[in-house]
């Protein structure tokens, strides 16, 4: 059993590593005196992986199925999960991303019987033409709700914008429409695919004995050989899809999200640029800034305002989002002020004040079982050392922060905005 | 308005930048306020949080310092001629406004904020806890002065501190501070039971949605069984295997939600629903006949045991969080006495199943509403 450490020198915790003989990457961090655990068991599957490639033929699929994969993928033809967790008292939920679905449980006790369960049904479909036609009124139903939420409407409308091929400009749930047209043969050939063990990864933290863990994963995870999945390949432009969007709902004043679009980034490079650009976003425009003061003092923007950086497989950009009678002026401003900035940076002094907070809210991220359990998960989806983040932080300079600043493209940015009706 | 001020500035930060800036220096400490509803009263939340000095990398005293700022903010806010200052009083005026108004931009909360204003009236509930935007238009550096000088005089106080630190000089600070003060008349917090119709009333109410959102409130005013009641929210409405997620949205489809929660304080229950409009009618009497079937046939044993699992493992996880410790004991303080989540878990294990039955009996249909699409 080859478990690998990964220690970090700046909070003293250790996490190992271990590769199970059927390709899944197991990552924990075992915490002493805390009483509960949390585990994550992720596929890299998301509602941005829209087709794959089978035999030479491209096969597409209806948008949403990651997420009605998700859904179906709690039934069994014995007992669901949720009724075998219900015999441990553990909480368990699942999540579906744009590049991701996860499957966790938190307890308090019985971890064993826990790790078992989770890996049982994420590893034993069983999907009918009953089944699956009973979740289609159910997820009819969370694609309405979220239609109704505002906040989640200006932003995939913001993605809409943004971007003019990548997948992530579709809604995660799809809609009434594609839904319609999955069926459980598309789901078992999406779960053949992208549940692949190589596809996968388990993260624990916690109250657990990394032992016992390896040895349930060799146990209960069924041998396959690792291969890559082919996926249909795309260019997307540099520039945004369209530079402004609107549509009106009950709001009580136009709520509104910027993004600044950046190329993709992976690995390292993806962490070291989320965390300069978030520093840098912190300067320019966060709680601290001038530009919040005074935009508060204009009655421009209120409490509702934050910055920060979306990314993911395929999309990285710049985001800021708030309420204003002047949307359209809040961009103006801030792209005015990225201009200024590079003819005359932000003060050294600045940067080592933000530099501090950001490496304190990471290091405040291992107080809780699970946002650590959450920290590594993120960090196996990007392909890095659960400690990436918190070491670059801890190690950013000002110097590559001016890079990073005169690197951004002011223009190439979209505003989407929803007013009241 | 209070909840606002104590985040804005303080005597030593006179804005909002400076103080911004100096809980940046504390390595990103966090500085929050809430207003709340809380036994019948408005519950002012102001909490601070920061590393532990361990984590500092020049050696600063991250958590004196952070209660100093904390304390500056509540006992020093920042005066002018017996007033809040009335510019940054304006500004955070119209950032409540705001906020007030914005409840239309989340359904569940605004369906909540109408519901509550059948449900409870007559009573501190009816409002929602930071008040009515037409009465925060009137507020003015003077009146808000005048109320935090109220509060902090009059207002009953608690400080919860929870970390791995005995918090012996965070402990020297507040007594100081408390010291200066000149407290009379404390207000005793008591834990009314909200008073139950004798006809439900049945409201309708619309919104340009989609969805619609169905809520019902049933009250117990002599409810006195708190662990049977809490197990029979959960196994009506308050877990994955609960009456109404197997029966309602797993087996019907009726919606994608569908829970329920008990309020010990007033002794009401709430059940909602986010449904199809026209689903409305089926998902009402459907949620009244699990009601019913628990009163009339009791639960079962492996429903009970599922129920108790879940709380138990709920329990145990207080102590992983320092907003679960603070939560479990501020919670308790208008209790005759302070119990622990292990002698709770024990009360919760003693349980039976005809309890859970009694408890559910107690309980009266109130308010009935329901928010759907403008026809």
């Amino acid at each position: 059993m080859m478990i690998e450490k990964i220690y970090n020198d700046i909070i003293k915790e250790t996490c190992l590593k271990y590769v199970c003989s059927c390709g899944t990457e197991v990552y924990m961090l075992p915490m002493k005196g805390w009483n509960t655990a949390v585990a994550q068991f992720t596929a890299r599957f998301g509602s941005q992986d829209n087709s794959f490639i089978s035999d030479g033929k491209l096969i597409e699929i209806p948008d949403g199925t990651a997420h009605y994969l998700e859904h179906k993928l709690f039934e069994s033809d014995e007992k669901d999960a949720f009724s075998l967790f219900a015999q441990t008292g553990a909480s368990c939920n699942a999540g579906t991303s744009f590049d991701y679905t996860q499957y966790y449980f938190s307890c308090a006790d019985n971890f064993r019987k826990n790790l078992e369960i989770l890996l049982g049904f994420v590893s034993e479909p069983y999907f009918t033409e009953e089944n699956v036609e009973k979740e289609r009124g159910i997820i009819g139903q969370e694609i309405t709700m979220y239609r109704d939420n505002p906040s989640w409407r200006v932003f995939t409308n913001l993605l809409e914008g943004i971007y003019v091929k990548d997948p992530v400009r579709l809604d995660i749930a799809g809609t009434v429409e594609s839904i319609a047209k999955i069926t459980p043969k598309t789901l078992y050939d999406c779960y053949n695919t992208f549940y692949a063990p190589s596809n996968m990864f388990l993260c624990a933290a916690g109250n657990i004995d990394p032992d016992e863990i390896v040895q349930i994963c060799e146990n209960k995870l069924k041998k396959a050989k690792p291969f890559k999945i082919g996926t249909a390949s795309y260019d997307e432009p540099y520039e945004v899809n369209k530079k402004l969007l609107r549509m009106s709902m009950p709001v009580s004043k136009p709520i509104f999200e910027i993004g600044f679009k950046r190329p993709a980034v992976y690995k390292e490079q993806e962490i070291s640029d989320y965390i300069y650009f978030n520093i840098l976003l912190d300067m320019l425009f966060g709680n601290s800034s001038e530009f919040y003061e005074q935009m508060r003092i204009d009655g421009i923007l209120n409490d509702e305002w934050a910055v920060s950086v979306f990314n993911g497989r395929g999309h990285f950009f710049l985001a800021a989002r708030g309420e204003s009678e002047k949307p359209e002026l809040v961009l103006e401003k801030m792209q005015e002020l990225f201009v200024s900035y590079k003819k005359d940076p932000p003060e050294r002094e600045l940067f080592e004040r933000v530099k501090k907070a950001t490496y304190g809210s990471l290091v405040k991220e291992f107080a809780n079982v699970k946002s650590v359990c959450t920290t590594l998960s993120e960090a196996a989806l990007s392909n890095v050392s659960p400690f990436c983040a918190i070491q670059t932080a801890a190690s950013a300079s000002y110097e590559t922060l001016l890079e990073k600043l005169y690197d951004i493209d002011a223009e190439n940015a979209c505003i989407s905005i929803i007013e009241p009706l | 308005m209070a909840a606002y001020e104590f985040t804005e500035c303080s005597e030593q930060y006179t804005d909002y930048k400076q103080l911004s800036s100096a809980l940046l220096d504390l390595y990103d400490a966090s500085l929050s306020a809430a207003t709340s509803l809380f036994c019948g009263a408005r519950r002012t939340d102001v909490w601070a949080a920061a590393l532990d000095d361990r984590y500092a990398l020049n050696g600063e005293k991250l958590e004196c310092e952070t209660a100093r700022l904390l304390c500056g903010c509540i006992f020093r806010p920042l005066v002018k001629n017996g007033a809040f200052d009335e510019k940054i009083t304006e500004m955070l005026r119209t950032q409540l406004i705001d906020n007030l108004d914005s409840a239309i931009n989340d359904k569940a909360v605004y369906a909540s904020e109408r519901a509550a204003k059948t449900a409870f009236i007559g009573e501190a509930a009816e409002l929602p806890a930071s008040g009515l935007s037409e009465n925060a238009k009137n507020v003015t550096a003077v009146s808000a002065f005048n109320a935090y000088r109220e509060m902090m005089k009059t207002a009953h106080a608690e400080i919860c501190a929870v970390g791995c630190s005995e918090f012996a000089e965070s402990e020297q600070i507040f007594t100081e501070e408390f010291s200066k003060l000149d407290r009379e008349n404390i207000y005793q917090l008591k834990a009314e039971p909200s008073a139950l119709k004798k006809t439900p009333a049945i409201i309708e109410d619309n919104l340009e949605m989609q969805q619609a959102i169905l809520r019902m409130y049933f009250k117990a005013p002599k409810m006195d069984d708190r662990p049977a009641n809490a197990l029979f929210s959960r196994i009506l409405g308050g877990m994955t295997t609960s009456r109404f997620f197997t029966n309602i949205r797993e087996k019907r489809s009726l919606c994608y939600y569908c829970g329920s929660s008990a309020n010990r304080f007033n002794r009401t229950l709430v059940c909602s629903a986010g449904i199809e409009p026209q689903n409305a009618e089926k998902t009402r009497e459907a949620m009244l006949a699990e009601i019913n079937d628990i009163c009339e046939n009791g639960v079962t044993n492996d429903e009970l045991e599922r129920a108790k699992l879940e709380i138990l493992d709920e329990l145990s996880s207080t102590y992983d969080s320092a907003l679960g410790i603070s939560s479990w004991y501020l919670s308790q303080i208008t209790d005759e006495k302070f119990i622990s989540p292990e002698e709770f878990a024990e009360l919760i294990k003693a349980a039976t199943p005809d309890r859970v039955k009694e408890a559910a009996r107690k309980y009266g249909l109130d308010t009935v509403y329901l928010l759907k699409n403008k026809e």
